[in-house]
């Protein structure tokens, strides 16, 4: 009798800090921004900025010397091709130059005179792409898109040539074009880029809120000088006052989480192809790897706004170590080893690895432990953080 | 008389509240990382993580199922490349699975049996690469790296028939492409990673930080219950305006500062490209701070608390980067996203920035963006006298 009324008590004090923590949820606008709104208007705003999906129609500057039917017909056909819109207002490499400085156009394209008398003959010609690689997505896409026109182009002359030779159109073919390259894409059947950018920034919105409003809702109690009371609500426990505090805001990111997979899943087509169930753990480590750094920084700083700041540019500088945009492995060495104090990076190893590549369970061994690593740090901290709630000093640091 | 004296006092406020903004920065812990330590180390973080400009030697494995001098050569030649680097070579396809698995290869290349016989007898064959498209990088270069190399090999192939018909090798050589194409790529020719990014990433972390850090010392101000600039005097005519000059005086004194950092010392340890002539940069450089700066100021009325700056502004920060069309087209981004962006400078300034440091462009060049800079720099100037003007009221009614 009196054991179970000691483990009511138990009970009690968490119960006592979760009501505490919705009841101050509820009553600051900035905690509901914190762990809905902000997250969902952001999910939207990626959305829309990535809603084409593949860049198409960038303007290119034809400079056509030739005005023929053949040279007509090259511009009619990058027209047609989905990256390319020809213009050619310009009627001189110059303008065309002055054209690609104001950001008017994104390539040059220039056909010469006499380009179609020199194919009709025989003797090939040469034509001019400048292609700006300022910007190297854009670039790489214009150069690879016009060159498949041209060599389109360049093949089906070809091939009149050959079967006017009276060559069989199977053997023209291969006469022409001797060998081909089979290209099997594996893992991710849409190879564009916006797609792999997505997949970055969405998780990584989460992790920016997870930590920021973790570090806000510690921070404030130190900053309003509240430390004490939410202690001794929680029975004097640091473990109990974190559950308590955390917990609301856990969830409320797991809805977040939720609609975040929904769209990775239904509107971007991510598959899954591994284990659902390393996935989910990875993503639920993810969270509480992040709300522990937040004690962690909190813990060590003392300081609400100081861990604000160094918090968001952690959170924010994962992105890059995503590997998505740029892959770890072709790093320096240095910025490897900096990859790994990352929780985002880890998530990221298990997510690609098991809803892309169908990697083998163990796998998520490692990346796994690595977010726990992150949890076992954010634990050591609360004596630290306990004594920091308790001491009257802090309070005027913030 | 009147006049001279006015403005005297006017000036002798500017300056006292431009020293005044700068103590108060030097005593904030939070507001010097931000407004200083974020711009070294920032770059440095994203510098170090692309210094390597490209990825090069993506490691493959090869499965040479012909095992002749033809399929050697080819071998040799995706070898040869910049991309790609044949680092094993295996058997057969199910034990380059295994590797690729375990992570020690990212593509595999296969060559079909009878590949040479093929080769030979004139018949259309393909070579075959499996690449990782989990990660976008290495799928470019793998594809990149094959099609290049299988390309020239084809390309040698077919000027052996047509010189084996009879054809002299100049006409050979001018048959096989009939259309030719030679591509130069401007401005950033090994499409290198850092010279693409780092660039317009340095102006977003630019306006980020002077937002952010504006609004923790806005915030400050208003917490404290004291807006410094509520002065007897604030509300009559032009009383305002000191203070809003002071200030933003000590942020752009600051951030000029900076500029040496981020614009001069990061460009030289990164090597970016660097074509600027200093009078189209200088006359982007100073609208664009102004604006932002004002846009700050502004925007720090509105924070309740300082912390709320970080809150409100952070999140902000991928998203913008990606608004100012630096690696995502801005063609690409609907519209009505495309013209609320720019409400940040960051949106007009990031693409003719780089016009005008990654180009070469002149002042000719840039007219639209500078004059959409400069007209934004006024109206938030206004905007910050408004809101100054807004809460200073407030305080002395209050008190």
């Amino acid at each position: 009798m009196t054991a179970n009324k000691e483990q009511g008590g138990a009970h009690r004090p968490l119960l006592r800090v979760l009501y505490r923590e919705l009841d101050r949820i509820g009553r600051h606008r900035v905690y509901w921004f914190l762990s809905i709104l902000g997250p969902l208007l952001a999910f939207l705003l990626v959305m829309n900025i990535f809603a084409a999906g593949v860049p198409s129609n960038l303007p290119v500057a034809v400079v056509n010397q030739d005005q023929t039917a053949l040279s007509r017909q090259l511009v009619r056909m990058l027209d047609a091709s989905r990256i390319a819109q020809t213009e050619s207002k310009w009627s001189d490499l110059h303008q065309a130059r002055e054209a690609l400085l104001r950001g008017e156009v994104a390539a040059i394209l220039y056909l010469p005179k006499g380009f179609e008398q020199a194919v009709l003959k025989g003797e090939g010609s040469t034509l001019d792409l400048m292609v700006n690689n300022t910007n190297v997505l854009k670039g790489g896409l214009l150069q690879s898109g016009i060159h498949r026109v041209v060599s389109t182009l360049s093949t089906g002359i070809k091939l009149q040539v050959a079967t006017k030779k009276g060559l069989a159109p199977e053997l023209a073919y291969g006469q022409v074009y001797a060998v081909g390259l089979d290209a099997h894409v594996l893992f991710n059947p849409y190879t564009n880029y916006a797609w792999f950018l997505v997949t970055a920034l969405l998780p990584l919105l989460v992790v920016v809120f997870t930590l920021l409003g973790a570090i806000y809702a510690i921070g404030m109690e130190i900053r309003e000088g509240t430390g004490r009371e939410w202690l001794s609500a929680a029975g004097d426990s640091m473990l109990v006052a974190l559950t308590g505090k955390l917990l609301p805001h856990f969830l409320l990111m797991l809805i977040n989480v939720a609609v975040m997979h929904f769209i990775l899943a239904r509107h971007l087509g991510f598959p899954l192809r591994g284990y659902w169930g390393a996935i989910m753990l990875a993503q639920v480590l993810l969270l509480l790897a992040y709300q522990m750094v937040g004690v962690l920084l909190v813990a060590l700083t003392a300081n609400a706004r100081l861990s604000l700041s160094l918090g968001s540019a952690y959170a924010m500088l994962a992105f890059t170590y995503s590997g998505l945009t740029f892959p770890v492995m072709g790093m320096p060495l240095a910025a490897r080893v900096l990859a790994a104090l990352f929780p985002y990076y880890h998530w990221m190893k298990v997510f690609i690895g098991q809803a892309l590549r169908a990697e083998p369970l163990r796998t998520t061994v490692l990346p796994l432990s690595g977010l726990l690593v992150f949890v076992g740090l954010g634990l050591l901290c609360m004596p630290r953080l306990k004594r920091v709630l308790l001491s009257e000093r802090f309070r005027h640091r913030c | 008389m009147q006049l001279i004296r006015s403005l005297s006092v006017g000036l002798q406020l500017t300056s006292r509240f431009y020293r005044e903004e700068l103590l108060a920065i030097v005593k904030d812990t939070g507001a010097l990382l931000i407004l200083f330590l974020a711009l070294i180390i920032y770059p440095l973080i994203y510098g170090l993580a692309y210094k390597k400009e490209v990825l090069q030697d993506v490691p493959v494995a090869l499965v040479d199922l012909d095992g002749t001098a033809t399929s050697r050569q080819v071998a040799r030649m995706v070898d040869a490349t910049e991309e790609l680097q044949l680092s094993r070579q295996v058997p057969s396809l199910k034990d380059a699975e295994a590797l690729f698995y375990s992570g020690e290869v990212n593509a595999v290349l296969v060559l079909p049996e009878d590949f040479e016989r093929d080769v030979m007898a004139g018949r259309h064959t393909k070579v075959g690469i499996y690449s990782d498209a989990s990660y976008f990088l290495l799928y470019k270069q793998s594809m990149m790296g094959a099609l290049q190399a299988v390309g020239t090999f084809s390309g040698g192939v077919e000027v052996r028939r047509l010189l084996a018909s009879g054809l002299p090798m100049e006409q050979a050589l001018r048959q096989r492409d009939p259309v030719a194409l030679r591509t130069s790529l401007l401005f950033n020719p090994s499409g290198g990673y850092n010279s693409f990014v780092v660039p317009g990433l340095l102006l977003v972390i630019i306006q980020q930080t002077l937002l952010i850090g504006i609004g923790l010392l806005g915030g400050t101000d208003r917490e404290r219950g004291r807006f410094r600039f509520a002065v007897p005097g604030a509300l009559h005519k032009g009383g305002i305006v000191p203070v809003v000059v002071g200030k933003a005086g000590a942020y752009l004194s600051i951030y000029l500062f900076n500029l040496v950092i981020t614009q001069v010392w990061v460009y030289h340890w990164f090597s970016l490209p660097d074509k600027t002539s200093w009078l189209p940069a200088l006359a982007l450089m100073l609208p664009f701070l102004l604006a932002v700066i004002f846009l700050g100021m502004a925007l720090s009325t509105f924070f309740a608390r300082r912390e709320h700056s970080i809150l409100f502004v952070v999140f902000l920060s991928p998203l913008v980067l990606f608004l100012t069309g630096l690696s995502w087209p801005a063609s690409a981004i609907p519209s009505w996203l495309q013209t609320l962006a720019h409400v940040f400078p960051s949106t007009t300034m990031v693409p003719a920035w780089l016009r005008v440091r990654t180009m070469g462009a002149g002042m000719e060049h840039i007219g639209p963006a500078l004059s959409f800079l400069l007209l934004q720099a006024l109206l938030y100037f206004l905007l910050t006298l408004l809101a100054y003007y807004r809460v200073a009221r407030r305080q002395t009614r209050q008190s």
